[in-house]
């Protein structure tokens, strides 16, 4: 018995979507994944971090308040 | 008004924001031991995109809760005094009490998750390291990665080392919260005193760090550009782990009811029936929508792949595991065995301010993590990829990541032993009753590729093991 429907990955029950999506070159992984640390942070990346760390500053302020 | 005065604590309410900040803090760590330690025992493959976020988000969420206990004992300075270390003043812990079995459980856990989660590290730091571009990131990452070659050598005690420790942290995925839970459950206060608390903390604890798990996954694919490694497929299954896990929640909740109608104890009772029409409803519906009914949505397929949908989800269930702390603690303490102490509590902005600290804290470190480490499992990852695939899937069948042309043929799945020792083609020709063999199938193209050598490829072949 075989189906002529079209089979979508993750779709059809028995199947399961891929896990890395696309080119899965070991190189381009290395790249991808280093490139985060190698390339200078994007500003949404620095607008997180300045907003996490103002929070931050919201108990350490009040630490001082304390004293 | 000093230290810990300044929270709005009384004599009755004791405990409130505090203890409900660490347990909250805790929980979320949870999530991270479970995809490093037991997922990887059961050989989940889809663990290696997240394990190494999810391990570094238990060490920040450890941190975060350490600072209760810390500021907790009021003098932070005599911090150490909680472990079983000699002192001129003779003070020594009490070894029947919870909370001192609560520093040895969460400093384990601490320990074993940061060893682990470096252990994992040290290949991907030495790709970084060879990959540098400027001499302070070679020295800094290459005295991280502690001289990895990448040899086959290094290799094996490199995975020996994982599985063990993967063996060592998966009792203590499950002991942390248990212990954590006795800080309640060995009290005689009506709505602490339960056994069920140990499995209700645990189940807890997976569901709060799942949902923070897809939170910081869903943000950290977008700002990282990750989608194509962090996939739908991860944050959907980690989609039905919190379904499965808010639903032994809300069993928990239901027990809870049961067991205190049922003991016939009125105090018990009463305890529950104020926490579900006392003055502190609000927060008790509040848990209730938030950790039972709206994660009912992940039933639908529609709703664990939308990202949208399960990053406001994934907030919802945090908010709700905070109620749930929250509700378990105040409302049993507000209202006593005197009714003459009864009292409301009301927190105090100096509870608001640290408690946001602490998640400017966890999301500082998160998001310096991200810069500064790999944010992903390279070895791992890439063991999963087709070219470190030592037997690549072929046209005629079906894999479990590639759908194959039979993967949805039902007669297709028949004993696949029986005739792996000899070509197909030699299977047809018996079940025909043929005398002569038919010659060997030519062997298809392999899309094998050669593993490079590069420190940061894995050589693990988990489809053997």
């Amino acid at each position: 018995m075989s189906t002529t429907a079209p089979i979508v990955p993750g779709d059809t029950p028995g199947t399961r979507a891929k896990l890395v999506l696309g080119d899965a070159d070991f190189h381009k992984l290395s790249t991808d994944v280093s490139g985060i640390i190698e390339r200078k942070p994007t500003p949404k990346y620095l607008i997180g971090l300045i907003a996490a760390a103002s929070i931050l500053l919201v108990m350490l302020g009040s630490l001082t308040t304390w004293s | 008004m000093n230290g810990v005065g300044v929270w709005g604590l009384d004599n009755t309410v004791f405990w409130a924001w505090d203890i409900t900040g660490f347990v909250f803090w805790i929980g979320i760590g949870h999530a991270g031991t479970l995809i490093s330690a037991i997922l990887f025992l059961f050989r989940q493959k889809w663990r290696t995109a997240i394990n190494r976020a999810a391990e570094a988000m238990t060490i920040f969420a450890v941190m975060a809760a350490g600072i209760y206990p810390a500021f907790h004992v009021g003098r932070v300075w005599f911090l150490y005094w909680v472990f079983p270390v000699p002192n001129q003043m003779s003070i020594w812990p009490n070894f029947k009490s919870p909370l001192l079995w609560d520093v040895f459980a969460v400093s384990t856990y601490a320990t074993v998750s940061i060893l682990f989660w470096y252990v994992g590290l040290v290949p991907d730091l030495a790709t970084v390291r060879d990959r540098a571009k400027t001499k302070l990131s070679y020295y800094a990452y290459g005295i991280l990665s502690l001289g990895w070659r990448g040899s086959h050598r290094q290799w094996l005690h490199y995975e020996k080392a994982y599985m063990i420790f993967a063996g060592i942290a998966t009792p203590l995925v499950l002991s942390v919260h248990t212990v954590v839970s006795f800080d309640f459950a060995t009290s005689v206060i009506p709505g602490w005193h339960t056994t069920i608390f140990p499995p209700y903390f645990v189940a807890g604890a997976i569901f709060s760090g799942f949902g923070m798990v897809i939170t910081l996954m869903v943000l950290a694919r977008k700002i990282l550009g990750l989608e194509h490694i962090i996939t739908k497929r991860h944050l959907e299954n980690m989609c039905k782990i919190i379904l499965a896990t808010g639903s032994m929640v809300g069993y928990a909740y239901a027990m809870e009811f049961f067991i205190a109608w049922y003991s016939g104890n009125l105090y018990e009772r009463y305890a529950f029936l104020n926490r579900a029409f006392g003055p502190y409803k609000w927060a008790y519906w509040s848990m209730v929508s938030c950790n039972v009914l709206f994660p009912q949505l992940f039933w639908f397929k529609k709703v664990r792949t939308s990202i949208p949908a399960m990053f406001v989800l994934s907030i919802v269930v945090n908010i709700g595991m905070w109620f749930e702390r929250f509700v378990i603690i105040v409302t049993s303490l507000h209202r006593d065995y005197i009714p003459s102490s009864w009292s409301y509590f009301r927190p105090s902005i100096w509870d608001i301010a640290l408690f946001l600290g602490t998640f400017g804290l966890f999301l500082t470190m998160f998001l310096l993590f991200c810069k500064f480490l790999p944010v992903i499992a390279l070895g791992e990852v890439k063991a999963i990829t087709p070219p470190a695939d030592p037997h690549p899937p072929h046209d005629d069948h079906g894999r479990e990541d590639e759908a194959g042309p039979h993967a949805a043929d039902p007669d297709h799945d028949e004993p696949r032993a029986a005739k792996e020792d000899e070509p197909p083609d030699v299977a047809k020709a018996d079940d025909e009753g043929e005398d002569e063999p038919q010659p060997k199938a030519e062997p298809k193209p392999s899309a094998k590729k050669k593993k490079k050598k590069g420190s940061g490829s894995k050589s693990k072949k988990e489809d053997e093991s």
